[in-house]
């Protein structure tokens, strides 16, 4: 690679990233990434050989999300998100304060139950509704709409199967799925308690959070009234179809793992079954899922994806490892924390997912013993799912959150995301890197 | 089996949080939400073929209505 290329390479992503953070005229993120990575792709940073093999990632990941996007459009035209508010609505027994614990509990299980992706698209409905529901001000809805996105997108660190990102390398680092979740689930516990503890006391002490809300649930949105509302009574029968469904194809990832079947399969068979099940039973075409399906944050991913690869190819690499091999390699102490932070600051400048295929080519190539090797690579990965959370780009979940919550016309901008998230990321990334650490050189070493 | 463990943790977490409440305190906030407490509950008419009878169901003001103009 000459040095013009590196050059090049460097000017075009050093753009793009501000064009992004700029966003002049509220321009969409994904333009400048996707002009950018024609632009790497043409002047050949990036050859064909590589754009085919991030194809084949990126397209794992987008059928992925594309069948949980099937998933949570069938669950919402039978009604699920609206019983579950509801319900969700009644055990907060007019407290305010519960009912954010409730939503940050619901956002935390439906992450460790489907994956971060699949939580995000199924908890903002339902908390939106919920909001809705106990006619929440604007300004109110916010602490629960951005506490119960950072709790399930940073939830999907405990267990390997909730995020792409835990999964792209774990055999190269010579861990299994119940090591890894053995290791990692203190640690990521830590952090993940921390987030909505922190969001708690500030929104509270700002008063934002309502000590108490209304119990008078309005006729209008009860499922037994549900007819005079305009939208159709809950198809209970329907709704146990569909619910069995979504279980079984969740249960069928771990059965048909072993037997070499790749995850996407069950999904796509699943999220096909409820399109014909919706369709006979409700007679809704499957249109409704092209229209709503984000492919900006699709185009989103593969290009950064493609920028990651031309910055690796101009040597981001072996800078990465010159500049911190020698301190990681002495001790673990250091391999977590460069490797937490480093991640970081990549996630939130380039999406966590092609970040940790960086990190990972780094710890691998970095020379460590197996023990330093593991856990540098779980630091990669708290810095990609809690570290990632500063900025709205840092994953496919916040960007996926804030496209959900444009569908139902609620804005919030990166100002006010930043504000909060500034407050609350690092001290749980710092809380859950020092947890790993202590965690494996007492229980793993 | 750790991860399987917490799997089925998680599912029977989301079974116990989005499960519908006991039916008294479910039904005391949706007869709260239809602003019809014991109270100011009306009685409702529901004319059939057989005649009329009267129950504590409630029901809105235009069924009532609809049901009215079926008397014969």
């Amino acid at each position: 690679m000459s040095n013009l290329q590196v050059v090049i390479m460097l000017t075009i992503f050093a753009i793009t990233v501000i064009m992004m953070l700029w966003r002049p005229r509220g321009v969409n993120e994904w333009i400048p990434t996707a002009v950018s990575a024609v632009c790497v792709f043409l002047i050949g940073i990036v050859p064909l050989t590589d754009v085919l093999s991030i194809g084949g990632i990126v397209s794992g990941a987008a059928i992925t999300i594309l069948s949980t996007i099937v998933m949570s459009i069938v669950l919402e035209s039978i009604g699920f998100f609206r019983w579950a508010a509801i319900n969700l609505a009644i055990k907060a027994n007019g407290s305010g304060y519960k009912l954010f614990w409730y939503i940050n509990l619901l956002c935390f299980l439906m992450t460790l139950f489907f994956n971060n992706d699949g939580s995000i698209l199924i908890t903002t409905p339902i908390i939106i509704q919920t909001l809705t529901l106990l006619k929440f001000k604007p300004e109110q809805q916010f602490p629960y709409l951005i506490s119960g996105a950072l709790v399930a997108t940073a939830s999907s660190a405990p267990i390997g199967v909730s995020n792409l990102a835990n999964l792209i390398a774990l055999n190269i680092v010579e861990l299994d799925i119940n090591t890894y979740a053995a290791m990692m689930f203190v640690p990521s516990m830590l952090g993940i308690i921390c987030i909505p503890t922190l969001l708690y006391f500030y929104f509270k002490n700002k008063k934002i959070i309502p000590s108490q809300i209304p119990t008078d649930i309005h006729s209008a949105q009860s499922p037994l009234f549900s007819d005079s509302d305009g939208q159709p009574p809950i198809d209970w029968a329907l709704f146990r179809v569909c619910i069995s469904i979504v279980i079984l194809t969740r249960i069928s990832f771990f059965v048909l793992a072993p037997l070499g079947v790749p995850t996407e399969w069950p999904a796509i068979m699943g999220a096909l079954v409820l399109i014909l099940i919706r369709w006979y039973k409700k007679g809704i075409a499957p249109s409704d899922v092209l229209k709503k399906t984000p492919w900006s944050i699709l185009i989103f991913a593969f290009s950064m994806y493609v920028l990651v690869y031309g910055l690796h190819n101009t040597g981001m690499t072996e800078i990465i490892i010159n500049q911190f091999g020698p301190s990681a390699r002495e001790g673990s102490f250091n391999a977590v924390f460069i490797f937490g932070l480093l991640l970081t600051v990549l996630s939130n400048i380039c999406n966590n997912l092609p970040s940790i295929m960086i990190g990972t080519f780094s710890v691998a190539d970095m020379g460590l013993d197996v023990h330093s090797m593991q856990v540098a690579y779980l630091g990669n990965v708290i810095g990609a799912d809690i570290g990632s959370l500063i900025l709205p780009i840092g994953t496919l979940a916040t960007l996926i959150w804030i496209y959900t919550l444009r569908r139902y016309q609620i804005s919030i901008k990166w100002v006010d995301y930043v504000k909060v998230t500034i407050l609350v990321i690092p001290i749980s990334l710092i809380v859950s890197l020092l947890g790993l650490y202590l965690w494996t050189e007492l229980f793993f070493l | 089996m750790i991860t399987i463990l917490l799997l089925l943790g998680s599912g029977m977490g989301l079974y116990w949080l989005l499960k519908e409440p006991s039916d008294s305190a479910y039904n005391n906030v949706v007869r709260q939400a239809s602003g019809q407490e014991e109270h100011n509950q009306p009685i409702t008419v529901i004319v059939s073929a057989k005649g009329l009878t009267a129950n504590n169901q409630p029901t809105t003001n235009n069924y009532f209505n609809e049901s009215l103009k079926e008397v014969p």
